[in-house]
């Protein structure tokens, strides 16, 4: 459904207005979003038009103009996004300016992770039993 | 006959024949050197892999330096460097050797160079751009903690935390962890986090791992490999000073990586049992007593490091003339 390059800033907000209003065309977009950012019209049908292509919105012609739906739900893919976005950092410590509290692509051993548990409560034991 | 080239071609080979050097050198110590990097305490050991990370950068920059250190003494009054006709090979001279002559030797050594240069900055600067841009993704779709500072709580059903950035690090965690962990246990989470923001370790990784590429590949890779581990390690152990616990911040992780963690190969291979090693070599160095900071230990290394530039600079005239023969054999 969506292939990289990640969605940009304007694509983001573009989904949040027509998510938050219903289907709308590009000028209404524009008045909502556009104009507060200083945007041409332009520039905000490209974005449409981009979206369209990515199979993130759909759209209708209503007189001359197309009126734009999102097709997909915001839940599913903000999900998908953040699901790409931490996959990608996970392949092997390929972003060496992120540092994570345990690696993401971390296998899990279990009688290797079951051994220091056991590590663990015996020097809990060792700890509790030591006179203060 | 005088060699066709200028100070800045001259310059660029011996940085460059300096750089190869210390691959060398590393390549040949390193696996002897590992033993004595894991008796460092944490901190201490990741500050020496970035060193040895970047040394075939400033080393090479120490080297240049040295090698035109007689002629820069004698342009600035402190030193007399012998300008005579150096007409079998190069003369590092920054008063009487132009930096560009125009030769075609030159031109092709530039441009070469500046191909290659233009390469490596072009692929980081790809991958750098890449990183932003997912980071910036990331910080749209979450939203700033108002219990946590500087982290930002992303809606996911995957449990994860990170810290990522290289000027303006920021903690990226799920919801989905911020869930399944107690009080106790996102404290410690989040101390070893703030930790990293506190210590630029992004910069540091990102620094390390730019120039690190110079170094032969499995070299580089154990190097860089360890100085993650270091660097984790250095972390822990300002959480495990944090809470007076050591033992909760091991039993933290174990359970963060029981979270994050997707089930290991079963291999029959010690490989098997250090599939995300890095969490397990943390957990057992927590169930020892921490390596105290060794003043005295870099003292003892910061003066020999001192007593070794006083004595290469005392002998910089061989180092000049050497590195002007060395250049008179690689131009034929």
């Amino acid at each position: 459904m969506l292939t990289r390059p990640y969605l940009g800033e304007l694509e983001l907000a573009v989904l949040e207005e027509l998510w938050g209003h219903g289907a709308c065309d590009a000028k209404t977009v524009h008045r909502r979003i556009g104009d507060r950012r200083g945007i041409a019209l332009n520039t905000v049908q490209s974005t449409l038009e981009r979206l369209y292509r990515k199979d993130l919105l759909t759209r209708e012609k209503v007189s001359h103009a197309y009126v734009y739906a999102p097709s997909v739900r915001r839940e599913q893919l903000m999900e998908r996004l953040i699901e790409d976005v931490v996959e990608t950092f996970s392949a092997g410590r390929s972003e060496p300016m992120l540092a994570a509290f345990v690696d993401l692509a971390a296998k899990v051993d279990d009688d290797n992770l079951a051994r220091l548990e056991r590590l663990i409560a015996e020097r809990r034991a060792e700890a509790e039993d030591k006179p203060s | 006959m005088t060699m066709e080239i200028g100070l800045g071609v001259a310059s660029l080979l011996i940085l460059f024949c300096a750089a190869v050097c210390v691959v060398v050198i590393s390549a040949l110590l390193y696996p002897v050197a590992g033993g004595w990097l894991t008796r460092l305490a944490p901190a201490t050991r990741a500050n020496v892999l970035f060193a040895w990370a970047t040394a075939p950068v400033w080393l090479g920059g120490l080297m240049l330096l040295l090698v035109l250190s007689p002629s820069i003494a004698h342009t600035l009054g402190i030193g007399v460097d012998h300008c005579h006709d150096h007409g079998h090979h190069v003369h590092l001279c920054v008063v009487h050797t132009p930096w560009v002559v125009g030769s075609t030797i030159e031109w092709l050594v530039l441009g070469g160079l500046v191909a290659v240069v233009l390469a490596w900055l072009i692929a980081a600067g790809t991958r750098l751009g890449g990183a932003r841009a997912k980071l910036g993704l990331l910080r749209a779709l979450s939203r700033p903690s108002t219990d946590l500072s500087s982290t930002h709580i992303v809606s996911s059903q995957r449990p994860f935390v990170f810290t990522a950035g290289i000027l303006r690090p920021r903690i990226y965690c799920s919801s989905a962890l911020l869930n399944a962990v107690d009080p106790n246990e996102l404290a410690t989470v989040i101390a070893h986090e703030h930790a990293h923001e506190h210590r630029r370790d992004g910069l540091r990784l990102f620094t390390a791992d730019l120039f690190g590429g110079l170094h032969w590949s499995p070299i580089r890779r154990r190097i860089l490999a360890d100085l993650h581990l270091a660097v984790e390690q250095a972390c822990d152990e300002v959480a495990a000073e944090q809470s007076g616990d050591r033992l909760q911040v091991a039993e933290t992780i174990l359970h963060v990586t029981r979270l994050i963690g997707s089930p290991a190969p079963r291999l029959a291979s010690v490989e098997a049992a250090f599939t995300g090693s890095d969490a397990a070599v943390r957990i057992e160095g927590l169930l020892r007593p921490p390596i105290p900071q060794r003043p005295t230990v870099l003292a003892s290394v910061s003066i020999l490091a001192a007593g070794l530039l006083v004595l290469a600079f005392a002998s910089s005239d061989w180092w000049h003339h050497s590195a002007e023969t060395l250049l008179g054999y690689l131009l034929g």
